[in-house]
């Protein structure tokens, strides 16, 4: 079973691109559940026509955090994509915590713990899982699937902006510290294009600075835009176009890949040096 | 002393205004504390003009003895300097090695480290502005809201969807504590991204949420051209429209206005609904 983990930014195209990654999986034939790991519980919304599942952790708040009385389907979702596709699409959202209290990790540690304890994985007999999860803020729970070896291969979407960056760096920050204890490694980053100045040279060189890959670029699109406001894929809205195309290639880039690596990533200090000399070729 | 909270995602700009409020208010003579409670730590950089050692790395590097550390370690005085005998001064919080710990432990022990070496009476500001990551409002993030050091929270904001969530959920802990602790809801202060509709779609949005739009600052080169060389607006083009609107700006937040609210919030699915209703 391929175990896959989609980090990135908030609001930098994550979800967007894991559901296409999911897609494309799926359309190769395999079965696929694709675990939303945001607060904001809309990662699978592409996949499941625009609708938003109930979050794991808002049955789990019901049921006094027990799994015992726990279906499947109260959480699994299958994409009505199934449909069109020679392989099985699940969804589920793992949800955050109610805003001001607890930890905004919760959702992910306790998604993965409702799927172990609900033997998912075996039930479904999945070929694939990807998490998508949310990388603004690398704690111990967002982590989670890193630190715990649920996914084996990450992958990092980002644009060249500074802040995309920041966090693509703390994200292979965290999978170089856990990659011996839990076998966890690098499969490269994705570059998001946001339309900027030399965005690809600056991508390219942030992953040989790191010392991974880019996996493929994902060109700036309106298309895409269009797509996802009607709660779509591009494999739905517009298949036959050059953007829908990068996603295959970069699904088949993710299935072929053999250049899984332990990242050497750069201190805060080197990433602020790194970002001056670059900036100017990103201004 | 009074002390505000300025919430926002991400990149939406909260530190860029942040630091021109603390320009334009230290400017009248006043004494500003700004506490950057961002793990990416360079959010009084246009201030300081470097880089800030936050207190989280402090604390590591002292084995969380209290008694070791000296304020000016963890609080920097702006080399800015005001006729007016106005003064900055600047902490950043700090965030969590990748991987390990709470999100928020910077917020919470930044702040309780200014407590505990009593930086408040040292250094009596007038105004102390929390400019806090707005991406994950768990109990770490909402700590000024929580224990009450914010008397007044407010929000920066975009038309953008993902803004617009973060500040939902900024209001849902504004709201959850307004009882216990006195939060307040300032209002939201506009960074417009050039959206189609953007005006109308957060005006919408403050009246939905029982709250006003305080200010609407449009997208600025000139204030991203003065951010890259880490400089306020202020600095050298104090005639400017763009300083022009954050100085008004600055007047409402420390003159207060009769406006404070206890936000009323939206479930993830209706504020989708709402906001699709905009996108064509």
């Amino acid at each position: 079973m391929r175990q896959l983990a989609v980090y990135g930014k908030g609001g930098i195209g994550k979800s967007m691109i894991s559901s296409h990654i999911s897609f494309a999986l799926a359309d190769m034939g395999m079965r696929v559940l694709h675990l939303g790991c945001d607060p904001k519980h809309d990662s699978t919304r592409l996949l499941l026509g625009g609708k938003m599942p109930r979050a794991i952790l808002d049955i789990l708040r019901e049921s006094d955090f027990r799994t015992g009385t726990m279906e499947l389907e109260d959480f699994i979702f299958e994409s009505p994509l199934t449909a069109t596709v020679s392989g099985t699409l699940y969804g589920a959202e793992s949800g955050g915590p109610e805003a001001g209290s607890g930890c905004a990790g919760k959702g992910v540690t306790e998604a993965i713990r409702t799927l172990t304890a609900l033997k998912v994985h075996e039930k479904l007999e999945l070929d694939a899982v990807l998490y998508d999860v949310l990388g603004d803020v690398v704690c111990g729970g967002f982590s989670m699937p890193i630190k715990r070896g649920h996914a084996k291969e990450i992958y990092i979407v980002t644009s060249g902006e500074f802040q995309s960056l920041f966090a693509a760096c703390n994200i292979s920050r965290a999978v170089a510290r856990f990659a011996s204890l839990s076998g966890a490694r690098l499969g490269g980053i994705i570059g998001n294009l946001r339309d900027m100045e030399n965005e690809q040279k600056v991508l390219q060189s942030f992953a040989d600075r790191i010392g991974t890959q880019v996996v493929a670029f994902v060109p700036y699109s309106e298309k895409i835009k269009a797509a996802s406001g009607r709660g779509e894929t591009l494999f739905q809205y517009a298949p036959d176009t050059p953007e829908c195309d990068a996603m295959r290639q970069l699904a088949r880039n993710i299935v072929n890949n053999e250049a899984l690596t332990i990242p050497e990533p750069m201190t805060f200090d080197e990433l602020h040096h790194w970002w001056q000399e670059h900036k100017a070729l990103a201004a | 002393m009074k002390q505000i909270a300025l919430y926002g995602k991400g990149s939406i700009g909260k530190s860029t205004v942040a630091s021109h409020l603390a320009y334009s208010i230290a400017s009248r003579g006043k004494r500003v504390l700004q506490v950057g409670c961002d793990p990416q730590s360079d959010g009084t950089q246009n201030l300081t003009k470097g880089h800030v050692k936050p207190i989280l790395t402090v604390l590591a590097e002292k084995d969380f003895d209290y008694e070791e550390i000296e304020i000016d370690e963890i609080v920097h005085e702006s080399r800015l300097k005001f006729d007016s005998g106005g003064s900055i001064y600047c902490a950043e919080a700090g965030g969590p090695d990748p991987g390990v710990g709470c999100g928020g432990k910077g917020a919470i022990e930044a702040i309780n480290t200014l407590k505990r070496l009593h930086v408040y009476e040292e250094l009596h500001p007038d105004l102390v502005i929390y400019d806090i990551l707005g991406d994950v409002v768990c109990g770490g993030f909402s700590m000024p809201i929580r224990d009450g050091f914010a008397d007044e929270t407010y929000i920066v904001t975009s038309g953008e969807l993902e803004a617009l969530y973060q500040a939902n959920n900024v209001m849902g802990a504004v709201q959850r504590f307004a009882n216990r602790s006195g939060a307040k809801l300032g209002g939201l202060i506009v960074n417009l991204k050039g959206m189609e509709d953007e005006e109308r779609i957060v005006r919408d949005f403050a009246s939905k949420t029982g709250t006003e739009v305080l200010a609407i600052i449009p997208f600025s080169q000139l204030v991203k051209q003065c951010s890259g060389q880490t400089k306020t607006v202020f600095e050298e083009h104090s005639d400017s429209p763009e300083a022009q609107k954050y100085t008004q700006l600055a007047d409402t937040v420390l003159l207060g206005h009769e406006n404070l609210t206890t936000p009323l919030t939206m479930t993830f699915e209706d504020l989708y609904e709402w906001w699709s209703g905009y996108i064509h």
